[in-house]
């Protein structure tokens, strides 16, 4: 479908003048680019173009969903979502008042720093060929490698029944670059991510990066497997971030929040979680962050949201319907992974605000203790989570120490945030490839911008 | 619309060779995979039906071999034959240097194996029904709350190719996937349950009654120490357990050298009572099909036998690039974005003679994990598997005496599997694309928080 305006009116089309409580029709148009480098080989271009559509219907309380890639499905298909939401409403039989937001009119368009729709395919390759054969020519035991550039652009046209109609223009760009060093049977692998959702110069330059995460790799393969245990912990600022979104972000989605009294119970604002110096927030503002959302996929424009203030529980992630459910604002996190599925409450970019003290500070007076480098993910059931650093190095009397592989560590959110002593004065803006996983909806472009911090006590598995 | 495979898909099926012959006149071999697929999903939250859904989907994806270099090029509508070949063609001149050939052999005609009229037609009554009989049975435990997605899909495949080969089945995939939760002041409870099948045997009653039993099991709380303990292994435990093996039988990470495990077919890796097949035409099997995504006939491939390993999985290419022959393991994402890769379509680790109950019976101080929580990230091809007990059980003398909480279990998998293997019970447990037994590890290392 080409023509932005075609596109509205018939989306418009599709919501009007129907027997819903609430309608809403998306259409989207991606292209995809990926390069992959595996080892010694190119192993992958490909160039896709995906498109297809969306719509959601409410009536008393149920929702309909159906999703399609062919247009000239539509219109029959509009038809199966509000018979849906009927079904669904009769059994349900409530009026559920969806928070209400300033219908919009909108177009945003990107606004690149360096556009990598005017890189060329041949250049993308090139320039990932140069980083692998500088990764493959570094000689054994660095024996493999992988690196990787995916970047996505879509045009994405939303329309409501109340009004509003938002073209919006989306890039997300993410890649890394990694090392694979083996010896003996042992396999160890430094990396590093990038990504932004406006700026191809992000994969520029990356010589440095290469070299660092070659000489990673080599000297894991004689670290030992650290020693599990209970230690206090500094995480490096990409690590805090990721240790941030499993430990208070995935709980403060508050669509499950909006149908568990039990919980609302637990969560309720006010409650204090952690000490003073602890601020949260998740934002939809952060232009060049890969959690960058001008307007979320119900169209409610972005904002940044407090989640923790002084320590003390102000705010969730709300989609329309469980900020309606709750009697609070809406704000921006409604977001689908694609035309497929329906709108969620999901993070943007998630972080905490910046402290005092300086990396040594956060060293200091720790006798032994772990510096956790890097993420490879985690994961939460809202209470205890998870999460994976690339590395580690031991901390002795507030000095980095030797290094250590296959650093996990768990935590428990009613302990580990009260534990956060320390928070580090500068941030890290740095982006991860990859994305946050919810239900069917993975991998969803997300940012943690955060500064390193230490946390008292954690729980790290291993020998 | 998946009833109309015998000429319902003219256009579709007018397109694909539309490609093929414009790829083939540009003088590349091509091979063109469509699938399409319509799935009815009805989703309870919270003990209450929230949304029924209706999605459609289809995917077109050109590979093409031009001047020895392999391109891709995929949308989602049926439409630009030329536009197509021509994004697969640039790819192409960059692309990576082709090491195999397309298959000419087609895999032969669908029988109907992975088909079930049932499915297809079943009324999404029949699904709210299910949903409702499990938040009934859920809000009988107090505090419990119950979310469901129950689902039937039927999809079609096509793939063709210019050296021949034509390949076309149907599938049809059951499937429920299952939440119950209790939650308190400091204390989450969270007990799930799926399966699928291409048939109608999705026992969702069955399911609840199970996972009814795991709330009431699970509300006691009980201290842990940190230490080495014998730990028995649910089906849903297990499936991380085998996250190193899968990953280091990639036929990928094996031609890139990732893998460690290049020269060691035929070796014994683990206890000789450890047998795990991958089988493409396990019967009701939902990871199976006629062929696999790059039209090679699925099979069964024992990876491990007695505990030699004995195959990888294989793609094309890196059947190709290892002088092996291809497993029928070339899979493809669901929006056909990307190239084939190796994965396992349903894998099967082989039951043993113990059963449960004696499993159980023998451990005197040790932990049941139902299932870990982040226990599939980290640095799998070097075995290691660390993850939060998010439900496990204390034993004592063979009893579940409470749940045990906020502690991490570390194991070797490649060791374990090796040394440490202390039984296999006779019970195995279906989870849609896998079926596990329960696995007694003599020895893990536990460590919790301190009070």
């Amino acid at each position: 479908m080409v023509g932005g305006d075609r596109v509205k009116a018939f989306l418009q089309a599709l919501v009007t003048g129907k027997p819903a409580d609430y309608l809403e029709a998306r259409y989207e148009e991606s292209t995809i680019v990926r390069v992959v480098y595996r080892g010694p080989r190119l192993e992958t271009v490909a160039e896709s173009v995906l498109s297809g559509g969306a719509i959601r219907a409410l009536v008393n309380g149920g929702w309909g969903f159906v999703s399609f890639n062919r247009p000239d499905d539509a219109e029959e298909l509009v038809g199966a979502a509000l018979a849906a939401a009927a079904r669904a409403g009769r059994e349900r039989g409530e009026k559920v008042v969806l928070a209400p937001v300033q219908p919009v009119q909108a177009d945003v368009l990107l606004d690149p720093l360096e556009d990598p729709r005017r890189v060329s395919l041949q250049r993308k390759v090139e320039l990932m060929g140069d980083y692998n054969r500088r990764i493959m020519a570094w000689g054994p035991p660095v024996t493999s490698s992988s690196v990787l550039y995916q970047e996505k652009f879509t045009r994405l046209w939303l329309c409501t029944s109340e009004g509003t109609c938002i073209y919006q223009e989306r890039l997300d760009l993410s890649g890394q670059v990694a090392a694979v060093a083996t010896r003996g049977g042992l396999t160890q692998i430094g990396r590093y991510g990038f990504g932004s959702s406006r700026d191809f110069g992000v994969a520029r330059g990356l010589e440095n990066k290469v070299d660092e995460v070659c000489r990673l790799a080599v000297e894991l393969l004689d670290a030992p497997v650290v020693e599990a245990g209970e230690y206090p912990v500094v995480c490096d600022s990409r690590l805090a971030g990721v240790f941030v979104h499993e430990a208070f972000g995935h709980l403060s989605e508050a669509d499950d929040l909006a149908e568990n009294p039990a919980l609302q119970q637990v969560m309720k604002l006010g409650r204090r979680f952690g000490a003073d110096i602890l601020n949260i927030y998740d934002s939809g503002l952060d232009q060049g962050a890969r959690g960058y959302l001008p307007y979320d996929d119900e169209g409610t424009p972005a904002e940044k949201t407090y989640l923790i203030r002084e320590g003390i529980l102000v705010g969730r992630l709300h989609s329309r319907e469980s900020a309606g459910r709750l009697g609070e604002r809406p704000t921006g996190n409604a977001r689908a992974l694609d035309f497929r599925f329906p709108p969620i409450c999901r993070m943007r970019n998630t972080g905490i605000d910046p402290g005092t003290a300086s990396f040594e500070e956060l060293l200091s007076g720790i006798k032994l203790g772990v510096y956790a480098v890097d993420s490879y993910g985690g994961e939460t059931n809202g209470e205890m989570f998870t999460f994976t650093a690339g590395y580690g190095r031991m901390i002795r009397n507030g000095q980095l120490a030797e290094l250590v592989r296959e650093v996990k560590l768990t935590g428990n959110v009613f302990h580990t945030l009260e534990n956060i002593e320390a928070i580090g004065r500068d941030v890290g803006t740095e982006e991860s490839p990859g994305g946050c996983g919810k239900g069917a909806q993975a991998p969803l472009p997300v940012s943690h911008w955060s500064p390193p911090i230490r946390i008292r006590r954690a729980v790290i598995g291993g020998r | 619309m998946i009833d109309r495979v015998d000429g319902g898909f003219g256009p579709e099926f007018a397109f694909m060779e539309r490609v093929l012959d414009l790829a083939r006149r540009a003088g590349a071999a091509a091979e063109v995979y469509w699938t399409s697929g319509e799935r009815l999903p009805v989703n309870f939250e919270a003990g209450r039906l929230k949304r029924i859904e209706r999605t459609r989907r289809q995917a077109l994806a050109l590979r093409v071999l031009h001047e020895g270099r392999v391109g891709l090029s995929s949308t989602t509508v049926a439409r630009d034959p030329e536009k197509l070949v021509e994004r697969a063609l640039a790819a192409a001149r960059f692309g990576p240097q082709a090491e195999f050939v397309f298959p000419g052999e087609s895999p032969g005609s669908d029988r109907g194996d992975w088909w079930d009229d049932r499915v297809a037609a079943l009324e999404e009554d029949v699904l709210l029904e299910w949903g409702r009989g499990f938040v009934e049975r859920v809000a009988a435990v107090e505090g419990a709350l119950a979310h469901a997605t129950l689902s039937r899909e039927a999809t079609v495949t096509r793939i063709v190719n210019t050296a021949g080969l034509d390949a076309l089945y149907r599938k049809t995939v059951l499937s429920a996937v299952l939440v119950a939760e209790i939650t308190e002041e400091g204390n989450f409870l969270h007990v799930y349950s799926w399966d699928a099948s291409t048939g109608t045997d999705v026992d969702v009653a069955a399911m609840a009654g199970e996972m009814v039993e795991d709330l009431r099991a699970a509300r006691r709380n009980v201290e842990f120490p940190s230490g080495e303990y014998p730990v028995v292994l649910a089906p849903r435990a297990v499936q991380d357990l085998l996250g190193p093996i899968m990953a280091c039988v990639d036929g990928r990470a094996v031609q890139r050298g990732i893998s460690p495990w290049r020269d060691r077919l035929g070796e014994q890796m683990f206890h000789p009572s450890f047998t795990l097949v991958d089988d493409g035409r396990l019967a009701g099997g939902v990871g199976g099909g006629l062929c696999d995504d790059e039209g090679v006939p699925t099979r069964r491939t024992a990876i491990v036998e007695n505990g030699v390993l004995r195959s990888f999985l294989l793609d094309l290419e890196s059947a190709a690039a290892l002088g092996l022959t291809p497993t029928g393991n070339g899979s493809r994402s669901e929006l056909a974005d990307g190239p084939p890769v190796p994965r396992s379509t349903n894998l099967l680790v082989a039951a043993g003679e113990t059963s449960l109950a004696r499993m159980l019976a023998g451990v005197e101080d040790g932990l049941l994990v139902e299932n870990f929580m982040g226990a599939w990230s980290g640095n799998l091809y070097a075995g290691v598997v660390t993850g939060n007990v998010a439900l496990g059980y204390r034993l004592r003398h063979g009893e579940r005496v409470g749940r045990v909480k906020d502690c991490m279990f570390s194991v070797n998998a490649f060791t374990a599997l090796k040394e440490a293997l202390g039984g296999i019970s006779r019970e195995t447990r279906r989870l849609g694309r896998v079926r596990f037994p329960y696995l007694l590890l003599e020895r893990a290392t536990i460590t919790a928080r301190s009070a």
